[in-house]
Order: C-alpha cells, then structure tokens, then sequence
C-alpha cells in the first residue's frame, strides 16, 4: 500500500506503555533500551489515530482509508502520512511488523 | 482539517516539556507524585525524619497491604500521574517490592526509586535492569565503615550499600545516583563520597537542609553543618555551581505571589504515606486524606487544593529578591519553627551565600575560588 513500506500490517511493541494525560498521548517505553535511555514519545491527534489501530490485524490501507474518512483528507496526503509516521515508529523502534 | 501530519515529537523538548507541564497545572492534574511503601528501615539513622517508628517492626501492620497499594496505583494512574517517586523508610523492606515495582512500571510510569541499596540482591539487582527505573537514587553517609556506622547506628551499612551499588553496576542498571545528607557528622568525608560517585561513574547530589522529623523532634537540625560551610562544598564543583547560576537566571525573575505555597503540592504533586494517607507533600503530614476511606479522585479534588489555595500574611519570603536560591518552603518552616509564615534562618543563610557566589562567579568569569 505504501511504496516505502514493505510490510502491511503492524503491531505495537509489547513494551510499550500508552498514556492519555492532559489531552496528550503519550507513550513509555517500560523495558529495552528505550526505557533505560529514558525516552518517551507524545503523538498529536492524527497519529494517535494510526497508533490505536495498530493492531497487528488491521492492514495500512485500511487505516488508510479510515483517516480519509475521519479527516475529510485526499488518499495520497493521507498514505504519504502514515508512510512517515510508520517509518518513524519502526526507527523509535516502537512497533514491529507482523509477519 | 489541513494536514495530517503525524510526526512523532521527543517529550523531553524542553518547549513541549513546558507547555505540557503548564497545561497539567492549568488542569490540576497529579503529574507527579511520591509513595512511601513502610516508614520501617533496617538503618537507625541520627537525621532520618520519619522518627522513632523507623525502628520498629510493629507498625507494618498499619501499612498498606499489596492490594490496596496496587488499587492506589491504578486509581493515580487513572488521574494522570505519569512520575512516581517510590521510597520510605527503606522501601526494599517490603517483601511484595517487586510486585509493586512490577505493577507500578506496567502502568507506563516513570518511577524513581530512594534505597540505602543495603537490601539489594541479585533477583532485585535483575528487576531493576529488565524493567529500568527512571532513577535509583543511593543514600550514603560516609566514605568510611566507621562513618557510616555512627550516622545509621548499624555496623557495616558501608559494605552493604558499596555491595548493594556493585550488584546493580554487575547487572547493568543505568541512572544511578549516589546522594547524601551533609551534617557535621560526615563532612570530613564529603569529597570521599562524591569521590565514590565519580570512580563508580554515578550522578552525584547531596542536601545540607536538614529538618525536624515529622512528629516534632528537632534532632536532626542539632546537625546541620554552617550555611557558608554547605554552599562552599557546593560551589566546589564547577558544574553544580553553574547549574545553581543557570536555575537563578531562569527563575530569578518570577512575579511576587500572594499564594503561601508556591510550588507544585496540591497542584501537579502529591504524597501518599505508608499508612494509605495522601498528602499534598511529604513534609504536610498535617493536610491528609484517607484512601482508605475513598478514592484517589476524591481526595485529589477535594481536599489537595487547599494546601495551594492558603494566603501568605506575614511571610516575606515571597518578595524575597533571593527566594529562588533558598528552598523557601512554609511546611518546612511548620516543622522547625512550629508556624508556616516564620521562616528559617538557615534557609535565608543559605539562599544569601549561593547569591553571594553566583555574583562573584559572575564578576570573577568563574575565577572565584572559595
């Protein structure tokens, strides 16, 4: 779906903690590398909404359309989106892909 | 909506870090907060402020037990708390420590841990280096054995600890700070400690601002080492002297305030004592609400906010041109002067020594020496 992206379907790394806290989404690393280095991670509205629903059963383009959908955008703004965000994620090592 | 972007941002930016803890103060949420998990402690030490009850096994029984701990936790978490600082008495006292830890970390916390590091074991030592606190902070009040066994009245407290840090460095655990309480006691070792730090490759801290133990006895400031004395050690290091300078640059400007407490307590901190009592603060033992009597929520919203909403009288310290450079706090003046509007001496002779040293480093280009 996405050109850069290899993989479709994602999932959250166990270690990682989400918190919703004065209208912020924040996630903690609780164990690895991450946590010693005592790094944590806010994501705005949009990427919470991608967050949530890696699930490790939803594919990226239906995430995809599901942020066209909610947030009345073109598909291609919406993919570019998700591709840097995903690639993001994957670098914080904060999700990995399901095989 | 124009765009979507959905960068990931660093917390610790700094600008995001101020606009968040604005917005958690604007919205009184409990950000950050302290557990003491037993006031019990296998040390006996001179200064120690929870007092005689410190010595005894006979009030775990008035502690919290493991389930209602665990409920407070997720009640806080529920309220927004996202730093907790886990201490006690000596918290690794409790034999459920680490489901508590276990539990506390599962709920995305950033926790600190306050040990004298004596009870540390290998299984611990492992607990701590799978799930990483944000902290462990090692009390240590000498360099030497004997040192050490006068200040906590137990013999080899040194070995323990010094063994206790070796385990967790063996196991890897970073963010260790080895920190100490200067006294007349153990001044003469204080380089020795900091020494200890640096050959370790640990933070260092230490405290000179000794007060009463919270049921009034005034021990512990019989102890207290001379303000010029204290801010001295402290300006011998460079780095701690020009984090002090950089902190009264960037608050030294605040607006006067006709609140009596200036700080978080009540607002975005909290305490919870061992006996299930949340506090504004631990040093406002007398403003408490029972958890085990109602919820975290409740209490939070109904009964912390007094402690922020009290009016100054006839305190000056809040018009004071070196308030930020003194740890003015009206709970530490309830305990050593029995009111919070008398202020304590020590604290203003401390707040005027490290402007007497900011200015002369300023004038000098960092070339004063005390």
């Amino acid at each position: 779906m996405v050109s850069n992206i290899k993989k479709d379907v994602f999932r959250k790394k166990q270690e990682i903690v989400s918190r919703h806290i004065a209208g912020e989404t924040i996630l903690v690393p609780v164990m690895g590398k991450l946590a010693e280095m005592q790094k944590i991670f806010t994501l705005n509205s949009v990427g919470e909404f991608i967050w949530s629903r890696l699930d490790g059963e939803k594919g990226l383009q239906e995430i995809r359309d599901e942020i066209v959908a909610a947030f009345e955008v073109e598909k291609e703004q919406a993919a570019a989106e998700i591709e840097e965000f995903i690639s993001e994620l994957m670098k914080e090592d904060l999700i990995e892909a399901v095989q | 909506m124009s765009s979507v972007c959905a960068n990931t941002s660093w917390l610790s930016n700094a600008e995001y870090l101020r606009q968040f803890h604005e917005k958690t103060r604007l919205q009184r949420i409990p950000l950050s907060g302290s557990i003491d998990l037993t006031h019990r402690c296998n040390l006996k030490c001179v200064h120690c402020y929870v007092g005689p009850q410190q010595t005894t096994d006979g009030c775990s029984g008035r502690e919290m037990d493991t389930g209602m701990i665990m409920s407070v936790v997720d009640q806080m978490t529920d309220a927004g708390c996202l730093n907790l600082l886990v201490s006690g008495g000596e918290p690794l006292l409790r034999p459920d420590f680490a489901a508590i830890y276990r539990h506390i970390k599962s709920k995305g916390m950033l926790v600190t841990v306050f040990t004298n590091a004596t009870l540390i074991t290998e299984e611990l030592a492992a607990l701590f280096a799978g799930l990483p606190p944000q902290a462990i902070e090692i009390s240590l009040y000498g360099a030497s054995e004997v040192t050490c066994a006068q200040i906590t009245g137990v013999a080899g407290a040194y070995e323990r600890c010094m063994r206790g840090i070796a385990l967790l460095l063996e196991h890897g655990v970073k963010n260790i700070t080895l920190k100490t309480i200067l006294m007349t006691l153990n001044r003469h070792e204080f380089y020795g400690i900091e020494n200890i730090a640096k050959r370790l490759g640990l933070k260092f801290r230490f405290d000179a601002c000794l007060f009463p133990r919270l049921n009034g006895d005034k021990t512990p400031i019989s102890l207290r080492v001379p303000a010029a004395d204290a801010v001295a050690m402290e300006f011998s290091d460079s780095e701690r002297a020009r984090d002090m300078s950089d902190f009264y640059e960037k608050f030294k400007d605040l607006p006067v305030s006709e609140k009596l407490y200036v700080c978080g307590a009540g607002v975005t901190y909290f305490h919870i004592d061992p006996f299930g009592m949340l506090h504004p603060c631990m040093m406002s033992a007398n403003m408490k609400y029972d958890l085990g009597r109602g919820s975290f929520a409740d209490g939070w919203k109904n009964r912390m906010h007094l402690l922020s909403e009290k009016r100054v009288s006839s305190l000056a310290c809040n018009s004071c041109d070196k308030r930020v450079l003194c740890g003015t706090c009206p709970a530490f003046f309830s305990l050593e002067n029995g009111s919070e509007e008398v202020h304590s001496d020590y604290l203003c002779e401390i707040g005027a020594k490290r402007f007497d040293n900011i200015y002369k480093e300023a004038i000098t280009g960092g070339m004063y020496e005390n």
